[in-house]
């Protein structure tokens, strides 16, 4: 059903441009009636926000060529196929044979025009992925985030080196790090997140990342840092931030606890 | 020592922006989740521990093969030895990238000396060049 919303919702303005050509078209027309269902304001709003996966656009046209001007509307999806099939093998240019009919001018744009700009060289590997798969997208799992804002490899090689016994560093180091970092952040950002969920909290709040971090055993590093993180949401006091802001530095090995060292 | 102490504070930890603008690339508006301010910072304070505990680990790890210089090789065993085995592929491949980025730019460097020519012979054909396009100049609008 949402899939259904998601995959009309790019197309809405798509439909109200072919809208006149439709028109003669009589409202009996079942296909008629589709289009005009999807282009329907009711859902619109909802889903603008999303991002606009590549939407099957394949089949929209097959949906939508009928009406114009065909008596044979049997004719339509039969020329669809072939024209993909045409696309395929042509690579340019899908329509030009079939030119003969005019409302398959609409539909040559549409039909090309998704795949082709991204896989120019060579469509036909990928043209046909979005006919079948229809969410390519969709395997954006959380460990397949990308991000693409990098951090400063100067600012970590001087944390880095923050640590007195830490010395020569190689060139290479700081960009490795970096790189742990960003996916150490992605799991912590995502984990925290998921906590949020779970409390049905649209907020991220510090006591969600404490909560992620409690439950992960390999986080335990960081068991210090979160200590003094309450668990109830509200923690806008800044009671603490008096004796902390001199401890960050003063810490040298950050993975034990003061617990276990405590002379 | 002292003056390193004091200055530093700012220094260590990551930029605020930067972390920030990560946050939303892994959490976009779209997720309908938002990250709070409090949850960013204490974010950036484990970031900032993390890689103090991943440079001190690697730390070890290269003191005791007596090397002096920590390298990437200590870092991926460091992942390895705390648990974040999974990263390693990913750090190893950006890592390879940077190297090859390296040799990239040291071929460009060496271009001028590849060219066989003396930096006078260059200057003299970089002279030539501006002269016969000057004489085009002239020629051109006649």
């Amino acid at each position: 059903m949402t899939d259904q919303d998601n995959s009309y919702r790019p197309q809405s303005p798509d439909f109200s441009t072919f809208h006149s050509p439709i028109s003669p078209v009589p409202p009996s027309y079942p296909l008629a009636h589709r289009a005009s269902y999807d282009a329907s304001p009711f859902f619109t709003p909802q889903y603008q926000n999303q991002p606009p996966p590549p939407p099957p656009l394949s089949r929209v046209p097959q949906q939508y060529v009928p009406p114009p001007s065909f008596p044979d509307s049997d004719l339509d999806p039969d020329m669809a196929r072939r024209s993909s099939r045409l696309a395929r093998a042509a690579e340019v240019a899908p329509m030009a044979p079939m030119a003969p009919l005019p409302s398959m001018a609409p539909m040559a744009p549409l039909e090309p025009l998704p795949p082709m700009p991204p896989v120019a060289p060579m469509p036909e590997a990928k043209y046909i992925e979005p006919v079948m798969a229809e969410e390519p997208p969709k395997p954006m799992i959380p460990t397949a985030i990308e991000v693409r804002t990098k951090f400063p490899v100067a600012r970590i090689k001087r944390i880095m080196q923050a640590d007195e016994d830490v010395g020569k560093v190689a060139q290479v180091t700081p960009i490795a790090v970096s790189k742990a970092l960003e996916l150490f952040m992605i799991s912590l950002v995502t984990k925290a997140a998921k906590e949020a969920k779970d409390r049905n909290s649209k907020r991220v709040t510090a006591s969600h990342l404490k909560q992620a971090v409690v439950k992960d055993e390999v986080l335990d590093f960081l068991a210090d840092i979160i200590a003094k993180v309450p668990d109830q949401p509200a923690s806008r006091k800044h009671d603490d931030d008096g004796s902390d802001e001199n401890a960050p530095p003063k810490r040298k090995r950050g993975g034990r606890r003061p617990k276990d060292e405590s002379d | 020592m002292s003056d390193r102490e004091f200055s530093s504070n700012d220094d260590l930890s990551l930029p605020k922006a930067t972390v920030q603008k990560i946050i939303t690339e892994i959490l976009p508006p779209s997720s309908g989740q938002a990250f709070s301010k409090d949850a960013r910072d204490l974010l950036m304070e484990c970031c900032v521990e993390f890689i103090t505990l991943i440079s001190s680990e690697a730390n070890e790890i290269s003191e005791k093969e007596a090397k002096k210089t920590i390298a990437c090789e200590h870092v991926e065993r460091a992942l390895n030895d705390l648990g974040f085995s999974d990263y390693i592929p990913d750090v190893l491949a950006v890592a390879e990238e940077h190297k090859e980025q390296l040799k990239s730019r040291e071929k460009k460097q060496s271009k001028m000396e590849q060219s066989g020519l003396s930096e006078e012979e260059l200057l003299r054909q970089q002279q030539e060049l501006f002269r016969s396009a000057t004489e085009k100049y002239h020629q051109g609008p006649e």
